[in-house]
């Protein structure tokens, strides 16, 4: 299972009345707080319906979504959403982690029970690499289905990775692409740090196909490439490099890319390797080449995501940027405007 | 939102003869539910002039150590935390208007600060209080509009050398210059901090600086190979230009530019020529002067003196021109500080006492006194009591040559209707309505004595009084009678609606005491000023600010703007988050771009806003 996975809830498990009691309702949306919003993308269905449920909750109202105009407030019939599952819709809006889903079955859903059969018919369109989150009541009607799971009983699915936060994989493209195809589709930023990175070398002839995977959308996502500048590699001879591996498959894309190749007057190099995005930040050990054997990706938790995108930020302090060039770009690069080392004082 | 804006209207005050009314600009209009009209996208007329300067770049400045460059577009906003340095952006304008108008590098208190910004000296805002380090201010500038800024220095350079007049037009690099930089630096000579360097760039190509090696000792070290040094060269061997290459140069490239004594230090690539700099105690052109060069040309050349007054016009052309524009930019530059004043003048000022007789006195004794402005009208932005200045110089009836646009109005339905703090504004005339009174009274008893003191007490009622009224009733009440938040923001109003706004307002805290409804009205506020060549560089914490500009911008992005609304796109906006470095105990200024649709596209620093859920989970 990547490391991004999509699942979709029904709107049952933020009410209230599905539980025994207020403070179980409570418990149970903070069991999937944390892996909705540093790992999950949520399928908004039909339209964004889902979501708009709890759009008048957000600002202090009940409604129920059939039975009420979208104004009502507190009208018959009304659902209880817990406060912690409107706060929790409203952050995964304002992060972008909500997938609009056009309607897939005619009918609007009538009842939760029919929310996972949208749920269902979208997975049958693009299956979902996570799964189905519902209550004991909606599971009972679709008992047969693995990817509907309880929020009870999480752990038992098998596509509950439940703080689980790393992979093994094997090193080859294709699974690189697998692995970081809802990364690439739907991340607003990629920041791909890997010190070595060369399209020359075998292992990363592969590499602009991969980045070609985050094109076809608008607006496009800004791409970062981060890689060291050491005596070895004279900074316009890899402009150069870069520019003829990735100048036509950007293009052809819609994408453009902005590289930065780094030195350090204390540590010549840096060696670790990431994937920083906006949705998650991934340790890759091996970086992003191909090679022999296994290897293993591990999430990092918020605070090192932060830390990394600061390091790797053009006004960090901790290394010096040599040179800095856009692709497809508009000319060649040139000596960055910060850290420069020209003036005769 | 107001729910009933029209019927809010109506309320309001009638315009009498002598007053201003409160209404005009028709807002965005509202739904009952908050919600907006959709409409097509607002057109923007064309911009009068991009922004001069487009980006600053801090160095060993209070928190910030290593360079951090900000770049500067229409609505440019500093997040972070307390004490994390946004302030120091806004400051080190200020503290480069004390160095460039009036040479205080040692600045304590500023002009543009008043006394809402106090440096503390030298050697108290170098970073790390570390006295070996030099602070470097750097300036880039857009100068495609040569032109339409600020004239630069004189219109003309002349130099007479014998029988022969020499006039050289600095005008003539227009269309020369895209781009340039004035860098400032300085640092400690002993005891004393000194301006060790101004340097001047054109085209992304160093002219050169003016460098003080020591006291009363200034050089010019230029770029001989610089493009339009070369072009415009300093040989002084005038000859009669073809036509076809008079634009843009005037006299032929010689080769007497290689004479130029080389530098013996050069660096990074560039061939540095010196120059004596004459009459200079400090790195810094007399913004009325023309530079005076010695240039160690071989001895006993031919007409060095003309070659040399060629040069030196040419050179101060550059030197002084770009710096006076960028001089003359941070001079207007008006910063509102975070507290503004709760007791703003609310009239014109009156003669003194000892110019009025008793009973004048006993008149406006009566009334209220507020505070007159200060002298300094830039410092009395700092604490927004200019803003009622302002106002209270604006014309009530708005004329033909201003576009019929009506500063009071504007402000007016603003603080009413887009703000909805509940209060209007309302301009009147005492001494108007006096006058007129007087005249009715002489006509109906012209034998009422004593008639002069009725003239004297006219003579010293104030010309202009301006009032809050509450919007419901009309009802006039002072500033410091209603809540905090009205005083505070409406300076911001007015500094942003200003049709006579400078190239950049610099504003601390504009959200401070605000509802968040009120925040998030802000973001249009600020945006609505887009494209009028000025720039807002504002320190704020309001999530609700941004949230509505990034609003704009999705709504610019699909074509649902609501009539009226402001357009906006991602080159009017930049983001930047302020932190202190955790591994070095500086400022750290990084900017967050928004994509066309308004999304931040990076993960904001420890997430957006997420006290609430934080709170609540």
């Amino acid at each position: 299972m990547p490391l991004l996975a999509d699942y979709v809830i029904t709107p049952d498990v933020f009410d209230v009345t599905s539980y025994s009691t207020d403070g179980e309702c409570a418990a149970r949306i903070e069991t999937i707080r944390q892996t909705m919003l540093t790992e999950g993308l949520v399928r908004d269905l039909r339209g964004g319906a889902w979501s708009g449920l709890f759009v008048n909750a957000e600002h202090g109202r009940r409604t129920d979504p059939q039975a009420a105009p979208p104004d009502a407030k507190d009208a018959p019939g009304a659902r209880a959403w817990h406060r912690r599952g409107v706060e929790l819709v409203k952050k995964l809006r304002s992060q972008r982690r909500l997938v609009n889903w056009p309607p897939i079955r005619p009918e609007p859903p009538a009842d939760d029970g029919d929310w996972c059969a949208e749920a269902l018919a979208t997975h049958a369109r693009q299956p979902l690499s996570g799964g189905v989150i519902v209550t004991k009541s909606v599971k009972t009607r679709y008992a047969a289905e693995p990817v509907v799971a309880r929020i009870d009983r999480l752990r038992s699915a098998p596509w509950w990775t439940g703080g689980s936060r790393s992979i093994r994989l094997p090193r080859t493209a294709a699974e690189y692409e697998r692995h970081l195809d809802l990364v690439l589709r739907h991340s607003k930023s990629l920041m791909f740090i890997d010190p070595h990175l060369d399209m020359e070398k075998p292992g990363y002839r592969y590499f602009p196909s991969l980045l070609q995977q985050a094109g076809g959308r608008t607006p496009a996502p800004l791409i970062e490439i981060h890689r060291c500048a050491t005596e070895d590699h004279d900074p316009a001879a890899l402009e150069y490099r870069f520019r003829s591996a990735l100048t036509e498959p950007l293009r052809g894309a819609g994408l453009e890319a902005r590289v930065f190749l780094w030195t350090s007057p204390r540590a010549a190099t840096f060696h670790d390797r990431y994937l920083i995005s906006n949705f998650m930040g991934i340790l890759l050990p091996y970086g992003f080449d191909e090679g022999g054997g296994d290897t293993t990706w591990a999430m990092l938790n918020r605070n090192v995501r932060d830390a990394v995108q600061r390091e790797f930020d053009p006004a960090t302090p901790r290394r010096t940027l040599a040179r800095d060039f856009e692709i497809p770009g508009r000319g060649p690069g040139r000596e960055p405007r910060r850290g420069r080392t020209h003036h005769a004082r | 939102m107001p729910d009933e804006p029209s019927r809010r209207a109506e309320a309001a005050p009638p315009p009498e003869p002598g007053e201003s009314s409160v209404g005009a600009p028709k807002p965005a209009e509202s739904t009952p539910n908050g919600g907006e009209t959709a409409g097509p996208a607002a057109s923007r007329p064309p911009a009068p002039n991009p922004p001069l300067i487009t980006a600053v770049e801090i160095e060993n400045f209070k928190g910030i150590g290593r360079p951090m460059r900000v770049e500067l577009r229409p609505v440019t906003l500093l997040f972070g935390n307390n004490s994390a340095g946004k302030s120091t952006v806004l400051q080190a304008l200020c503290y480069a208007h004390e160095i460039l108008s009036r040479g205080n590098v040692d600045a304590h208190a500023t002009e543009l600060g008043g006394d809402r910004i106090d440096l503390g000296g030298f050697r108290n805002f170098v970073h790390a209080h570390d006295t070996t380090r030099a602070v470097r201010l750097r300036f880039e500038l857009n100068l495609e509009t040569w032109d339409d800024v600020p004239k630069p220095v004189l219109d003309s350079l002349v130099f007479e050398y014998g029988n022969a007049t020499f006039e050289w037009d600095v005008t003539d690099l227009t269309g020369e210059a895209a781009s340039g930089w004035v860098e400032l630096l300085v640092e400690a000579r002993g005891e004393r901090p000194v301006l060790s360097h101004y340097e001047v760039g054109v085209n992304e190509a160093l002219v050169g600086r003016l460098r003080e090696r020591e006291p009363l000792d200034v050089v010019l070290e230029f770029d001989a190979a610089h493009p339009l040094l070369r072009k415009e060269t300093w040989s002084g061997e005038r000859t009669e230009p073809d036509p076809a290459e008079r634009e843009g140069t005037r006299l032929q490239t010689a080769a007497q530019a290689g004479r130029l004594r080389e530098a013996s230090e050069a660096g990074g690539g560039w061939r540095l020529s010196h120059a004596e700099a004459h009459g200079l105690a400090r790195a810094l052109p007399y913004w009325n002067q023309p530079l005076l060069l010695d240039v160690q040309g071989p001895a006993g050349a031919a007409g060095d003196d003309v070659k040399i007054s060629g040069f030196s016009a040419l050179v101060s052309t550059l030197f002084l021109g770009i710096g006076k524009t960028l001089g003359d930019e941070l001079a207007r530059l008006r910063y509102i500080g975070p507290v503004r004043t709760l007791h703003p003048p609310t009239r014109t000022a009156s003669p003194p006492d000892d110019d009025l007789s008793s009973a004048a006195r006993d008149f406006l004794d009566d009334r209220a006194v507020t505070p007159e402005p200060r002298s300094s009208r830039a410092a009395a932005w700092a604490d927004g009591s200019a803003a009622w200045t302002v106002l209270l110089e604006t014309p009530f009836m708005p004329t033909a040559e201003r576009g019929g646009y009506d500063l009071i109005s504007g402000a007016s339905v603003w603080l009413k209707d887009r703000l909805d703090t509940g209060y209007a504004l309302h301009a009147r005339s005492p001494r108007f309505h006096l006058n007129e009174l007087i005249k009715l009274v002489k006509k109906v008893e012209p034998d009422l004595a004593p008639m002069n003191e009725l003239d004297e007490l006219a003579a010293g009622t104030p010309q202009r009084e301006l009032r809050l009224v509450t919007a419901k009733s009309g009802l006039p009440v002072r500033p410091s009678d209603v809540g905090t938040g009205v005083s505070q923001i409406l300076p911001v109003v007015v500094a942003a609606l200003d049709p006579n706004r400078p190239g950049v307002t610099a504003i601390e805290q504009p959200d401070l005491h605000l509802h968040p409804r009120v925040q998030v009205e802000l973001g249009d506020l600020f945006a609505q000023g887009i494209g009028q060549g000025g720039v807002f560089l504002i320190e704020t914490h309001s999530e609700h600010l941004l949230l509505r500009i990034m609003k704009r911008m999705r709504q610019t992005s699909d074509g649902t703007l609501p009539d009226g609304a402001p357009a906006v796109r991602p080159e009017d906006v930049a983001v930047f988050f302020v932190e202190i470095d955790p591994g070095g105990e500086q400022t750290l200024i990084r900017e967050m771009p928004l994509n066309e649709c308004g999304d931040l596209v990076k993960a904001w620093p420890g997430g957006f806003f997420e006290e609430d859920l934080r709170e609540i989970f």
